[in-house]
């Protein structure tokens, strides 16, 4: 008995002690590290995930998904969230009324009201710096996506435009629309958070005025007080953006409107080196680190570490764009610029032949096998999953040298399959992604024919940009990342002549063109599913453009993180994202 | 000595205007595309690659680029570092002290092996 007993005892004393072993380790900070620089605090002018992280936490908008859902929302700023049913929408969908919450303060303490709201919002659409994000609200509620036109110079009536557009009726925000604009609500849950006016008026900002907006549109970058400073109502304050170390620290807003964070500070590094950031994560001085699916291995085993898998996500990449009109003069990618097996013509992928011949040709499941280790599902069109509108019935291509062959046979009324052809696919060097998909094409159409000859070259992205906007690259690999989680937000970048990679492509289909403007102004939940559904049909057909992948990432996380959740809009998701929610313990 | 040394320093500005002339024509070379490429890194922003350089006025002539940089730096304005994500003269005062220190460390080695070497 005494024996048995001992040896209890014993095997008792050696069990690990994983609970007194981990202790916490700063209980109170959490730390993120990540690769990016972050290019401006200032939520009018950022449009990278690294500085929309920081905007999330610091900043709110006047409404947010509500915690994973990418469709359902719940009122921040706002005291309800708009519908039709509680008459905050107009019967036909052109005016949105947002009741501003009450009580809630900016961080300097100063209290937030409906002009703090609207002067954020004209200032987001008014600054329109080049390149930045002021069109995803310019076009719903102007119906143009610039103030100023193709001479650079400044419309005329923009002022009175937004004005119209953007109205404080008492406590309550009124947005005017000149058209129904489906998307509105999912835009607002992700940009133009509401910043302090008196603050912005206090360190040199834009005084909200119809007599000075001009002189701070298109404006430099750091001349905004709101470049590495901010006031907003948020769950954290920014304490300090260290550029030198590239350290942001945030700190606990202690007067927030709703229960303060449970966090006191937040950390997030930049730490280029990925063995640093692993180091740093088992030692336990970070919380969570970036890294992506070929490290997993890297990460899967070490003590205290844990692994979420399956995070969806709001992207479509990458993606294989044609394109329909190459400009052949002086273009080392189309070769001879003829059809004569030592080039390509400039209309090479306008035949769609030669569009199905690649699509057929290259190996979907083998792509997500090799390069996603299996993780996450083919795409069966520019709509990802994770958002309405992704209609899993959709056909989608598959693996087919015969079909691929049957298809270049037909191309060019038999002539490409006698003559062949020769042309350089590029793709921005640093991207394993995009390079294995250059080798797959290359690999799996030549071996169909002797005389189909494809080279891959690595350019550098000035060097890519340049070719790809001058429409010399025949074929180019790229992606899309949502600015808001809506089918709209793919489907005119991708697939609408005035989208992004249509007008680099030269392509233009009138069908998906009013099937897309018929889906923007919709707000019929249900009429909008047919009609993309309709619109990723036609995609199928046309093929103008290749979806491989509906990806899905990881998180790596300290065990003791406790509360995370994710949203797959979340800048930097899921990584990064939404700190508010977050312990340790 | 003293004479000497004010002639080479009165020398001094014209040789910056050389090479901050002949670097601006030799990043000529390089297409508008491809000099506003440092501030397009997104997909999402390809579609505004042509209002960025008309921003940065990267399609006007080399020697009216020359002349808009000359009045900023004459304003004390020498711009902002994209690649140091600060104000290009906050990044020189911030990186000048260890820059000095090398300096000063390697100038005594690289004059006497120099020195050594002009002897022999």
């Amino acid at each position: 008995m005494i024996r048995i007993l001992l040896c209890a005892a014993l095997l008792l004393g050696t069990l690990p002690a994983s609970a007194a072993a981990a202790a916490v380790k700063n209980p109170d900070t959490y730390t993120y590290l990540t690769i990016s620089d972050s290019d401006s605090m200032d939520p009018a002018w950022a449009y990278d995930s690294s500085s929309d992280l920081i905007i999330l936490n610091v900043y709110e908008p006047l409404v947010m998904f509500d915690k994973s859902s990418t469709e359902r929302l719940i009122p921040i700023l706002s005291e309800k969230v708009p519908s039709r049913e509680n008459g905050l929408i107009s019967a036909d969908g052109r005016t949105y009324t947002f009741p501003i919450r009450k009580g809630v303060k900016f961080h300097d303490g100063a209290p937030m009201t409906a002009e703090d709201v609207k002067y954020s919002i004209l200032r987001f659409m008014l600054m329109d710096r080049a390149a930045g994000p002021s069109s995803l609200l310019l076009e719903p509620l102007t119906g143009y996506s610039s103030t100023r036109d193709e001479h650079d110079a400044v419309r005329p009536r923009v002022w009175e435009d937004v004005n119209r557009a953007v109205a404080v009726q008492g406590d309550k925000l009124v947005l005017r629309l000149p058209r129904p604009y489906a998307p509105l609500l999912s835009i607002l849950a992700s940009w133009a958070p509401v910043v302090s006016k008196a603050w912005a008026v206090k360190n040199g900002d834009w005084d909200g005025s119809e007599a000075t907006w001009k002189k701070f549109n298109n404006p430099d970058k750091e001349s905004s007080p709101f470049f590495e400073r901010a006031d907003g109502t948020g769950p954290f304050k920014l304490y300090r953006w260290d550029r030198k170390t590239k350290e942001f620290i945030l700190t606990r807003n202690d007067q927030y409107w709703r229960a303060p964070a449970r966090l006191k500070n937040v950390v997030i590094k930049g730490v280029n080196e990925f063995g640093t950031r692993k180091l740093m994560l088992e030692a336990g001085d970070a919380d969570t680190i970036y890294a992506d699916r070929p490290l997993l291995s890297q990460v899967q085993n070490l003590p205290g570490v844990k692994i979420l898998d399956d995070q969806p996500t709001v992207q479509m990449d990458p993606i294989i764009f044609f394109t329909f009109k190459i400009n052949t003069v002086a273009n080392a990618f189309s070769g001879s610029g003829r059809l004569d097996g030592n080039g390509i013509p400039p209309d090479f992928f306008a035949d769609k032949d030669v569009r199905k011949g690649f699509a057929y040709a290259f190996d979907y499941k083998g792509f997500i096998a090799d390069v996603w280790r299996g993780k996450g599902s083919q795409a069966h069109g520019a709509i990802p999953k994770s958002l309405p509108g992704f209609n899993p019935s959709q056909p989608t291509y598959r693996l087919d040298l015969k079909k691929a062959e049957a298809h270049f046979r037909k191309a060019f009324g038999g002539k490409l399959w006698d003559q062949g052809f020769h042309f350089t696919i590029a793709f921005n060097s640093g991207n394993l992604q995009r390079q294995t998909v250059c080798q797959i094409l290359k690999r799996n159409i030549e071996s169909l024919n002797p005389k189909f000859k494809i080279d891959v070259r690595s350019i550098e992205w000035p060097t890519f940009l340049d070719a790809q906007n001058a429409s010399k690259l025949p074929l180019f690999v790229l992606g899309w990342n949502a600015d808001y989680p809506d089918p709209h937000n793919f489907a005119f970048p991708i697939l609408h002549s005035e989208g992004n990679y249509p007008q680099i492509q030269k392509f233009k289909d009138p069908e998906m063109d009013r099937l897309i403007d018929e889906g923007e102004r919709e707000t019929n939940a249900a009429k909008r599913k047919v009609l993309y559904a309709r619109l990723q049909a036609r995609e199928y057909e046309e093929v103008p453009s290749l979806v491989i992948v509906d990806t899905v990432l990881y998180r790596t996380q300290r065990d003791w993180v406790k509360g995370w959740y994710d949203n797959p809009i979340f800048p930097d998701a899921p990584y990064g994202g939404y700190f508010y929610p977050l312990y340790k313990e | 000595m003293l004479k000497y040394c004010l002639k080479r320093l009165a020398f001094l500005p014209l040789v910056m205007f050389g090479v901050t002339g002949l670097l601006f024509c030799c990043l000529q070379y390089l297409s508008p595309e491809m000099r506003a490429s440092l501030y397009v890194k997104d997909p999402r922003q390809l579609a505004q690659l042509d209002q960025v350089i008309e921003k940065y006025g990267l399609r006007k002539p080399v020697y009216v680029q020359y002349a808009i940089w000359l009045k900023q730096v004459a304003h004390g304005d020498l711009g902002y570092s994209e690649t140091a994500k600060m104000p290009v003269s906050e990044a020189i005062k911030s990186f000048f002290p260890a820059t000095f220190e090398l300096t000063v460390m390697t100038f005594f080695p690289i004059l006497f092996v120099g020195v050594l070497f002009g002897v022999l």
